[in-house]
């Protein structure tokens, strides 16, 4: 049987008591033979009774008369959120992050009414254009193109020929 | 107490401090650990007629933790951590422990608040609320041997943290 490999999480469980019998033997075996293991050993442990010394931490005062005085109801949810959001604002500048959300968010609203105004006075004005019976619209090219006939060239001079252009007194 | 079930004005009054102490070494800071607690009790108010008597704490732990994940989640304060292969690499967030407490060692509490949530919270399970690996994995919703790496990795950062020129062992 090959030699147990020891890593630091095996020896974290070891300390927690989280190893089954024929791990922690196995694990205790191979501790004997290495003075380098048993020195991160008592690293380990002692990091983790660093953090289980920690003492325990007392509520500020006066924080278990409220909650007790204000049994919790699901209103609390949403009081506790905007106390948050209020603490916050007072206490800490926006960040970036914030920010632009906000400012996302803002563009979003401005376009979202912008789009609704757009789409109102679309109805209103597809409502106040009378209907035609006809989709089909079809302009009156043969009279155009007569009417243009007779006021164009008629003979070969380019320019005498011109048909007369009304000039504007305007300016005189 | 009806049928070894508590009420929640005497889970507040009994085992208040154990469910601040451990919000606050979640949390980091005193005004965050009182809206989770607050929160928490309000589950924990929900919850009661559900509740088997056993391991009372266990059970608020799993609560206050689950509180505080949601709404880590929720306001999503730092981007997700993907866990990395070498500890050694994880470059620790800024302390959250703006009011880092009184109740010292405050460098301990900052080292703690610095972790990233994949490590802190299996850590501050362990070593703050007395939860088994088990009871861990179940509150997590990740293997034991998840648990079991994470937790270790978490103190592995700590000690790096608190006595950098110690120097770890490379496994």
């Amino acid at each position: 049987m090959s030699e147990l490999e020891l890593s630091e999480d095996l020896l974290s469980a070891l300390v927690d008591g989280e190893l089954d019998d024929a791990a922690r033997v196995a694990v205790e075996s191979r501790l004997a033979s290495s003075e380098e293991w048993q020195a991160v050993l008592a690293e380990v442990a002692e990091t983790r009774a660093a953090i289980r010394g920690l003492a325990p931490v007392e509520a500020p005062a006066g924080f278990w008369e409220r909650v007790l005085a204000e049994a919790p109801s699901d209103d609390a949810v949403v009081d506790l959120a905007v106390r948050r959001r209020e603490r916050r604002r007072s206490d800490v500048r926006p960040s970036p992050r914030t920010v632009r959300v906000r400012d996302a968010s803002r563009t979003r609203r401005v376009a979202m009414l912008a789009g609704v105004a757009a789409a109102a006075a679309f109805v209103v004005g597809v409502a106040a254009v009378p209907s035609t019976p006809n989709d089909r619209v079809q302009p009156p090219v043969a009279a155009f193109s007569d009417a243009h006939s007779t006021r164009s060239s008629v003979g070969d001079d380019a320019i005498s020929t011109l048909a007369p252009v009304a000039v504007s007194s305007f300016g005189r | 107490m009806v049928d070894g079930i508590p009420t929640w004005e005497e889970v507040a009054r009994e085992h208040g401090q154990f469910l601040y102490t451990v919000a606050f070494r979640l949390t980091g800071n005193r005004d965050d650990a009182q809206d989770l607690v607050q929160e928490a009790l309000l589950k924990v108010r929900r919850g009661l007629e559900r509740y088997q008597p056993g391991s009372l704490e266990g059970w608020l732990a799993r609560i206050v933790t689950n509180v505080f994940l949601d709404d880590m989640r929720r306001r999503k304060r730092r981007p997700s951590s993907a866990l990395p292969e070498n500890p050694d690499l994880v470059l620790p967030a800024s302390p959250a422990a703006d009011e880092a407490s009184r109740e010292l060692p405050a460098d301990l509490q900052a080292a703690l608040s610095s972790l990233p949530e994949d490590f802190r919270v299996p850590v501050v399970l362990c070593d703050v609320a007395d939860q088994s690996y088990e009871q861990i994995a179940a509150a997590l919703d990740v293997p034991v041997g998840t648990v079991r790496s994470r937790i270790h990795r978490g103190r592995r950062l700590l000690r790096g943290t608190l006595a950098p020129e110690g120097g770890g062992r490379d496994e």
